[in-house]
């Protein structure tokens, strides 16, 4: 058990580390917020009053340790912009995000594992050499300038799928969010056609953001499946007549779906990431660009609860990586 | 993740430029692009055509031209201009990143490595905790929070990229603890700091130039999405991501405005990726 | 009713091409053999593993085989396509390689891996799989077929896997079997019992063994003839039985090289190469 409760302790550490990031930018940020509570045309004791309240000016210690306290009962303060508890916020835009991440993923690892094992199977031809290069460029692309493009050239000019945000304007208030998953919702709860265009709306902001992560998972697998290759078992298996192809598929894979998970799953916190720059260029109303206009109004308290939010699921995401490693390779189970 | 053989030279060969070529074209085409670039900030003023900052209004928007191979932005700034003074904030923010990040990194993951035990582990345990957050959010919060410009960004950076290097260079240290190569030199009385600059560090550097021209592609990336967002330089010097930016209120119509300068950052990005991609299968003796 | 010549090799060479040139790496040998034993003896480097890759056409890229003649129970594998080949590996031939550590696949299961030369090989059924597949592995000798069936390699002890290992080689009933080195990786004590099992298999099924080892008295006790190679040449042709005794300068040495508890102590005798002839 003790491997169990060592994982716990690191994540909890590492938490803790997050929450002094984000409190040590709030500290060390030049607006005040006691300023904001009490407003410019404050008196001195209406401002002291509200530095009072908020704290500002315990000792640094015990501000951290309110500072956690509030964190962990779901407290992230207000928003200086909508004046909603910027909890409540993240909690409305969140699903979003996580659809549009989620669906991404999907799109990167399937097509990611495909490219990587049809590389793997002609090592140095011109497939491979393609793949490569292809996996290259997608590595480096700005994903904020592809979505442009992709915008511009799917939509404006050859009209194949919708534009920004999530739903067309006639569909926008029929849809029940039950989930918050717009696929689900009009799926099971919605009008004729809200569904096609949910998916209309989705394929471009899923494939840019899947651009990325399917480059990595791509070179990976290629990678790994190349290594595996010259193993004793891959020539015990050819020995007794397994084919290329199926040597790949039963022999090899299953052997380096370990490291394969685990790079999908990473690229999956790097979604979350990756997300933010990607709702702003769509209008996506997720997380990310919750963020962005927080950033554009200044507004601190939405900022670094947006990061502590991305952060925190980051973090998570890539503890549980770890354990998904071991789960799956039945050696080590 | 390079597993560099002990025997990488403690005098290294001279490799000459031809042979360097032939054994990794991805090296030699990603360090030419680099070199390119790097020339091109550095003689900007004399490539440029036009001043990067200056507007000439009544030609905004004009589609590429031979008086404006690029075309012209919203405020009628010449858009090669721009492009080609852009390789100067993007490079300058690199250096910085580089300037911070490897020294620090590497000297910590040479001091947990070395000297092991306690020290080792406490250092170790930092790495680990800064290496799990998440850089892109950081940055961005960090320079929302602090105000953006240049240096801001840098430092955002360089705050989450140094575990990467500590990590490794700490591992290579470790291997390199038990060779006789440094039993040999603590023989004839060498320790301490010079035998950690001296002996060590030599050592573990490839590791880390390699692991460097790696995360220089995506910060680049990075750092235009900070540009992007407005929270990168001041304008009005010009920077790819913040072009970026201008351009997407024209790009339906105008669309060489946002264009040419995400195109600018790949290029960049890619050079770097191919380079340390090149790197790697250089020093990997698998795949020679 | 076994083809006398279950196989004919002439002129079999492999070759790899290197910075200074193809290199031979074995050099035009011939042999033929029936329903026999034959050991192939050598040191390492000698060219026997890579004869054995040869003849099963595992010889990976960028190496070549050459051959004026390679017939297989009168069948000629020069002319076989990859697909043919595919079919013959595992059905007509058989690997059976060191370490069961290595060679079986580690994440899937011993059953799956028995089954495996059923599945591509022929039209039996799952049903009928698994009941020869359970066959294979009582026939191997394992204790308890059902629980070694469901179990994973990692779970096996050394002696176990190389039983598997047999099992999932023969159980597609091939005509010939070349065991690479099969109980090097095996204690001493081992290496008797699997050896005699493999024999004992050979025997009931009337096929052939190549048996590749540098262990000179394993072959000699085992096999009915011996090949020795030296450098990609066959260089002695031996009643096994005769291993002791040959006249050749190299076959004696290699006899005399064999460490042992009587040896302990002494000098071994070494090699003269010089005088051996530079063998190319």
């Amino acid at each position: 058990m003790s491997a169990v409760a060592n994982w716990l302790v690191t994540l909890a550490i590492t938490l803790l580390g997050l929450m002094v990031v984000t409190f040590a930018l709030a500290e060390l940020s030049p607006a005040d917020p006691a300023l904001h509570l009490a407003g410019d045309k404050a008196t001195e004791a209406t401002y002291q009053a509200a530095r009072q309240t908020l704290g500002l000016d315990d000792p640094l210690p015990q501000r951290f340790a309110a500072y956690v306290g509030h964190v962990l009962t779901g407290n992230l303060g207000t928003s200086w912009s909508t004046n909603q508890p910027v909890f409540t916020d993240i909690l409305r835009v969140f699903p979003a995000t996580l659809e549009l991440a989620t669906v991404a993923i999907l799109f990167g690892a399937l097509i990611g594992v495909a490219l990587g094992v049809i590389a793997a199977l002609r090592p140095r031809g011109l497939i491979d050499g393609i793949v490569r290069i292809v996996s290259l460029i997608g590595y480096s692309v700005p994903i904020f300038w592809l979505g442009l493009l992709f915008l511009l050239l799917f939509y404006a000019r050859l009209h194949w799928t919708a534009g920004p945000g999530r739903l067309s304007d006639i569909y926008a208030y029929t849809v029940t969010p039950v989930t918050g998953f717009y696929l689900i919702d009009t799926a099971l709860w919605g009008e004729e056609g809200s569904f096609l265009d949910t998916l209309s709306h989705l394929v471009l902001p899923a494939s840019v953001l899947a651009i990325h992560s399917l480059a990595s998972i791509s070179r990976l697998t290629r990678a790994s499946l190349l290594g595996e290759l010259g193993k004793e078992y891959a020539v015990a298996a050819r020995a007794k007549g397994v084919g290329e192809v199926r040597l790949m598929l039963t022999h090899l894979l299953p052997n380096v779906a370990g490291t394969v998970l685990t790079v999908i799953a990473l690229a999956y916190a790097t979604l979350l990431e990756g997300a933010v720059l990607t709702e702003t260029v769509f209008g996506w109303p997720g997380l990310g660009r919750y963020m962005t206009t927080a950033i554009f109004a200044s507004d601190m308290p939405a900022v670094l609860g947006g990061t502590l939010v991305i952060g925190v699921c980051f973090v998570i995401v890539n503890a549980i990586t770890d354990i998904l490693a071991r789960i799956v390779d039945p050696r080590l189970s | 993740m390079t597993n560099l053989p002990l025997t990488v030279a403690v005098a290294p060969n001279r490799l000459s430029l031809a042979s360097f070529a032939r054994r990794s074209p991805t090296a030699a085409i990603g360090a030419a692009l680099v070199v390119l670039i790097l020339l091109v900030a550095v003689f900007a003023p004399f490539l440029a055509p036009y001043d990067p900052i200056a507007q000439d209004v009544a030609n905004r928007l004009m589609p590429p031209s031979a008086a404006h191979w690029f075309g012209t932005d919203g405020f009628g700034r010449d858009l090669l201009s721009r492009l080609i003074y852009g390789t100067r904030p993007t490079l300058m923010l690199l250096a910085i990143v580089i300037l911070l990040t490897t020294p620090i990194g590497i000297a910590i993951g040479i001091v947990a490595g070395f000297y092991g035990g306690i020290v080792e582990r406490i250092l170790m345990r930092i790495t680990d905790i800064a290496m799990a957050f998440p850089k892109l959010v950081l940055a961005l919060a960090f320079v929302a929070v602090l105000g953006a410009g240049l240096v801001n960004g840098a430092l955002a950076l360089a705050l989450t990229a140094w575990p990467a290097y500590a990590r490794q260079t700490r591992s290579e240290t470790v291997a390199l603890r038990r060779s006789d190569y440094l039993a040999a030199a603590e023989m004839m009385g060498i320790t301490g700091p010079r035998l950690l600059f001296g002996h060590v560090l030599p050592l573990v550097l490839p590791g880390a130039i390699v692991r460097m021209a790696l995360d220089l592609g995506g910060i680049i990336l990075i750092a235009a999405g900070l540009g992007f967002l407005g929270l990168g330089v001041r304008p009005p010097t010009p920077e790819w991501g913040a072009m970026v930016a201008e351009g997407t209120q024209v790009i339906f119509d105008q669309w060489w405005v946002a264009a040419t300068p995400g195109a600018a950052i790949l290029l960049t990005s890619f050079a770097f990726n191919l380079l340390s991609d090149g790197l790697r299968d250089l020093m990997d003796p698998r795949n020679g | 009713m076994a083809d006398p010549t279950l196989l004919n090799v002439e002129k079999l060479s492999v070759r790899f091409p290197s910075d200074r040139g193809p290199v031979e790496v074995v050099h035009g040998i011939s042999f033929a053999m029936g329903a026999e034993k034959l050991g192939l003896v050598g040191e390492s480097g000698s060219g026997k593993s890579m004869t054995a890759r040869a003849l099963i056409g595992l010889v990976a890229k960028p190496g070549r085989v050459t051959a004026d003649r390679l017939m297989l129970d009168g069948e000629d594998l020069t002319a076989l396509t990859p697909r043919q080949w595919r079919h013959w590996r595992g059905s007509r031939i058989g690997l059976v390689l060191q370490d069961p550590k290595f060679a079986l696949d580690p994440v899937m299961s011993i059953g799956r891996q028995v089954e495996e030369p059923l599945k591509l090989h022929t039209a039996a059924k799952k049903a009928e799989r698994r009941e020869r597949a359970l066959a294979m592995l009582e026939a191997v000798g394992l204790p308890d077929p059902l629980r070694a069936y469901h179990s994973y390699p990692h779970q096996l002890s050394g002696g176990m896997g190389q039983r598997v290992m047999l099992a999932a080689t023969l159980i597609a009933e091939p005509r010939l079997l070349i065991a690479d080195e099969p109980t090097s990786a095996l204690d001493r004590d081992l290496r008797d019992q699997v050896l005699d099992l493999m024999l004992k298999l050979v025997d009931e099924r009337e096929m052939g063994l190549i048996l590749i080892s540098h262990d000179l008295d394993q072959v000699a006790r085992f096999c009915d003839r011996a090949l020795v190679m030296y450098r990609g040449d066959i260089v002695d042709r031996l009643p096994a039985s005769e291993l002791a005794n040959s006249e050749h300068p190299y076959t004696k040495t290699l006899w005399a090289c064999r460490p042992s508890p009587s040896t302990f102590g002494t000098l071994l005798p070494t090699l003269d190469r010089v005088s051996l002839g530079a063998g190319a």
